[in-house]
């Protein structure tokens, strides 16, 4: 009820604007990809800084940690990827209002290791036997277009889904070894990916 | 002010919609459709007044050197065999034989193991230096690719005496 209270009073504060506010986020969507196996961890924050009332300039940072036995072979990914650019707010707000429905495009980057141990190797002839892939440094890069929608459920406190639409950019990677997932971006082997991240966003206003 | 509230509580749901459809999303795997198996295509010839001609050879049988125990490759009639490399060693040693006559096939070649693909897995992939073989009735060999990259093409060509 409170916290209504404080949603009616920022809705009804006019003097309130977007430009100058600090922004911190967490996606909660990686909270669903770690309980997915094989993903250990997936965490993913963001930090934004609207420059004008519709112009905000974001960059994210996430981590991934993927590993799994099979009976086949065992695998391990570990890396972190960030995203840099910006968002262009086209909701057309009520004073004091600070709601957003946008449109960016981001540029993002990866750097993570992987390897491959106790791979078993049947030949129906000459027998079985195992072998490995030793650990590799691997990079990736894209372009992300992306759009969205961010509520402010109480005061400062937002809500908001991203759909993002990835072009693959460059890599360089390990060629003998396919990444399970390339952290942030997705599925190896595509020349384009969609994801998409339902974060809660902290607004602090340096600047009113 | 009524309309506001039913707008803002609109707003306020449509990432809860969203989340759901992430949520109930779901993901297709690829079937595997690569080569899986890298055999030595090999085709039988012989020479004839300098012009090359294939040809059909009956009592065909092949095993490795260490497993004498098991056969390779066995055929009454065949213009060529296929078989595979061990992917445990850095060479292979085969016996040939062709009715009462045996000839050795010695492969030396370095393997490189490598994903194929998530869907398909691991393999060894081979890159043969060098073939040797004896003569008994075995006139030579001509190796066309030492990488045996296309499982649809003759990689080993054996002339017969």
């Amino acid at each position: 009820m409170l916290g209504a209270q404080d949603s009616l009073e920022a809705q009804t504060d006019t003097t309130r604007h977007a430009a100058g506010g600090l922004i911190i986020g967490m996606d909660l969507a990686r909270i669903y990809v770690t309980s997915l196996k094989p993903v250990n961890l997936n965490a993913e924050i963001s930090l934004g800084y609207a420059v004008t009332d519709n112009l905000r300039a974001e960059t994210e940072m996430g981590y991934l940690d993927v590993a799994f036995d099979d009976p086949e072979y065992s695998y391990s990914l570990e890396g972190y990827y960030y995203r840099l650019g910006a968002d262009w707010n086209v909701f057309k707000r009520e004073p004091g209002e600070l709601h957003e429905l946008f449109f960016g495009a981001m540029y993002g980057f990866t750097s993570y290791t992987h390897e491959a141990s106790a791979i078993v190797i049947d030949d129906g002839y000459w027998g079985s036997g195992e072998g490995s892939l030793p650990l590799s440094r691997n990079m990736a890069q894209w372009i992300e277009l992306r759009g969205g929608m961010r509520v402010e459920l109480f005061k400062n406190l937002f809500l908001g889904y991203t759909v993002r639409f990835r072009i693959f950019v460059t890599d360089k990677t390990d060629p003998l070894l396919e990444p399970y997932l390339i952290p942030g971006y997705g599925k190896s082997g595509k020349s384009s990916a969609i994801g998409m991240s339902y974060s809660l966003f902290y607004r602090i206003p340096l600047k009113q | 002010m009524i309309a506001k509230t039913i707008k803002l509580d609109s707003v306020r749901l449509l990432p809860v919609y969203v989340v759901l459809l992430f949520i109930t999303s779901c993901t297709f795997e690829r079937p595997c459709d690569e080569q899986v198996e890298f055999p030595v295509n090999t085709g039988f010839y012989f020479m004839d007044d300098s012009e090359m001609r294939d040809t059909v050879l009956e009592g065909i049988s092949l095993f490795g050197i260490g497993r004498e125990d098991s056969l390779l490759y066995d055929s009454d009639t065949t213009a060529g065999i296929s078989f595979r490399l061990s992917p445990f060693t850095d060479s292979s040693s085969m016996i040939l034989s062709y009715g009462t006559l045996y000839d050795t096939l010695d492969f030396y070649y370095e393997r490189e193991l490598r994903m194929l693909s998530p869907e398909c897995g691991f393999a060894f992939l081979f890159d043969i230096k060098e073939l040797q073989s004896t003569g008994n009735f075995i006139d030579s060999v001509s190796l066309l690719d030492n990488k045996l990259q296309s499982i649809d093409a003759e990689h080993l060509q054996i002339f017969i005496n």
